[in-house]
């Protein structure tokens, strides 16, 4: 049965069927095939795949971050960037790459970063002199950051099916979203050092760095919040995301007052058709894991793993490749909602902490949105700077190389990851 | 115009100002929660399930609308690949697998639902089938959606056949 779960899933999904309905649909074929179980298992299954409050603070994010892009904060986070590293050399790259760094704490999705700072960032930075496609490339790779640096969504979602703390892996995910941003500058100092891009910028004056930091505190304040009222116990995740719904309602038509009634219908719309393709996932996978267990397929893979090693460093090495493979052709959130109720359990078992295995899942996918064929940061780069496909992969080869050097620094040394959560007592 | 095209204009229309009024009354639910329990210290005994019951209704209604603007996850790597002819067919039959199985989770959730008449949620004592209906209709509206899109693309001629996934 197990052959022919894998089958049918793989043809489902290689045919193009949504992911949700591939995982659906092969539920569907796989009950036909048991024979004796009544089918209303599938509405029953889904139903309660989403009826979950943690899960609310999905919606929640989106639609914070949503408010906040339309209240007009990307200006805001570029100023407060070029004032801190805008004379380095590479300026505008670095930039970029900072900005992205403080987006991850409002926004939590990628593909948001990506299309908010690349339209204005990637003409900035042709006009400075940077090759067009080097522009994309650091656009792109840099957007892998916002789902690692809390609030993230991935990261609520791999909690949620993991069972492991949502303020635990929030903090665990600090360093290591640190350290992929400084790599990609010093990747970018490299190569903006040898093909001389940009000009130089002089260093900014004590006054424009005090008046982009005060510009700045409005959207910074955002995480603060969220990660201040999760952490002292005051809040859940959920009420902690709703809060900020608030608070970005609040600034955006009571201090920047760019915000307008009439677009709030939009603004709610198009955050709630979002999270529907999440929860949409969530709710057929939950379809699809009830198979998983009941055909005992996370133990068959747990002993062929184990038959393999019994190692947990040479188990994580041939976990990555595994998800680096998966990242490539399978869009992050979706195969974190399939592969970690696998996995979580097997790591567990060899005796790696669950904080530190999640944030490794997470991230090694996130770096899915930068490789291609399917990395859709790519794709959303192509379009929003009008490069060609191909020369953007090869132009973001050394990005992707110096994050997968990250990812394997987070995985062999646990501390990076887990000294924060440590120090907040999540064990 | 077919007339049938003019059903995901209809349906979009109606449920842009249902999703918003939803999505509303989730934020006011949650943040009314969190005002009653740390600032009152009253905390409401209905509001998370009222609340969990508005989120899955509003990713059951919206589910369909992301539907019809192909904006569901999947894999486009292979019906990209593939000449124009061959991915209008494959095109339609993925359309046609989702109506498929859209119309067992219609029958499977009205059974589902009519089920459980007699059971009522903890918190708010709602009627259970009220929440379980989501599912079904949620299915009815993907259902509408991949049929008017499989129909419509019937007519079209193979290169106008576009994937029908976001990545």
């Amino acid at each position: 049965m197990s052959v022919a779960i894998a089958i049918i899933l793989v043809i489902t999904l290689s045919a193009g069927i949504p992911v949700a309905f591939a995982l659906a649909l092969t539920s569907l074929v796989i009950l036909l095939m048991i024979g004796d179980i009544p089918l209303h298992l599938i509405p029953q299954r889904m139903f309660t795949g989403i009826d979950s409050f943690p899960l609310m603070a999905v919606p929640f994010f989106i639609l914070a971050g949503e408010l906040m892009n339309c209240a007009g904060i990307t200006q805001r986070i570029i100023r407060l960037s070029k004032a801190l590293v805008g004379h380095i050399r590479g300026g505008l790259a670095h930039v970029n790459i900072v900005a992205s760094m403080f987006f991850a704490g409002i926004s939590g999705s990628a593909v948001a970063d990506t299309a908010a700072l690349g339209s204005i960032l990637i003409p900035a930075m042709e006009k400075d002199g940077y090759d067009k496609t080097f522009s994309a490339a650091v656009t792109a790779s840099s957007s892998v950051i916002g789902p690692i640096i809390p609030p993230s969504i991935p990261v609520v979602i791999y909690a949620l099916v993991a069972s492991v703390s949502i303020g635990g892996l929030f903090l665990a995910g600090i360093v290591p979203g640190i350290l992929i941003g400084l790599g990609l500058m010093g990747v970018s100092y490299v190569i903006s050092r040898r093909n001389n891009y940009g000009t130089k910028h002089p260093m900014v004056t004590m006054q424009e760095l005090i008046a982009s930091i005060t510009g700045g505190i409005i959207p910074m304040l955002m995480p603060i919040i969220i990660l201040g009222g999760i952490l002292s116990g005051i809040f859940t995740p959920t009420e902690a995301a709703s809060i900020a719904v608030a608070y970005a309602i609040i600034i955006g038509f009571f201090v920047l007052r760019t915000l307008k009634l009439k677009d709030m219908p939009g603004i709610f719309y198009r955050s709630m058709v979002t999270t529907s393709i999440i929860l949409t996932v969530m709710a057929c996978a939950n379809i699809f894991s009830w198979i998983l267990s009941t055909e005992m397929i996370p133990q068959k893979i747990a002993q062929i793993l184990t038959s393999i090693t019994r190692n947990p460093w040479m188990l994580l090495l041939l976990i990555n490749i595994l998800l680096l493979i998966v990242g490539c052709y399978l869009e992050g959130l979706a195969a974190i909602v399939i592969l970690a109720p696998i996995l979580a359990p097997i790591a567990l078992q060899a005796g790696i902490d669950p904080l530190h295995f999640g944030i490794v899942v997470v991230m090694n996918l996130m770096i899915g949105l930068i490789t291609p064929p399917l990395g859709l940061c790519l794709f959303v780069c192509c379009s929003v700077a009008k490069v060609d496909f191909i020369k953007l992969v090869k132009v973001s080869a050394p990005f992707v190389l110096v994050e997968i050097v990250a990812l394997l620094i987070v995985t062999y040394f646990p501390q990076t990851v887990l000294f924060i959560p440590h120090l907040f007592g999540y064990k | 115009m077919k007339a049938y095209l003019k059903i995901p204009i209809f349906l979009h229309r109606l449920l842009l100002p249902v999703i918003f009024l939803l999505g509303a009354s989730m934020c006011v639910v949650v943040l009314a929660q969190v005002f009653f329990r740390y600032v009152l210290s009253l905390p409401l005994p209905w509001s998370e399930e009222l609340a969990r019951y508005l989120m899955i209704w509003i990713a059951c209604l919206a589910a369909s609308e992301a539907y019809a603007n192909g904006s569901h996850v999947g894999v486009n790597l292979i019906v990209d690949a593939t000449p124009p002819g061959v991915r209008k067919i494959m095109i339609l039959a993925i359309h046609l697998a989702v109506c498929i199985l859209m119309g067992v989770i219609i029958f499977q959730g009205i059974v589902l639902s009519l089920a459980l008449t007699d059971q009522i949620s903890p918190a708010m004592g709602l009627p259970m089938v009220w929440p379980y209906l989501a599912v079904p209709t949620g299915a009815g509206l993907i259902f509408i959606q991949s049929a008017v899109l499989f129909l419509k693309l019937v007519q079209e001629p193979a290169s106008a056949a576009k994937t029908c996934n976001a990545e």
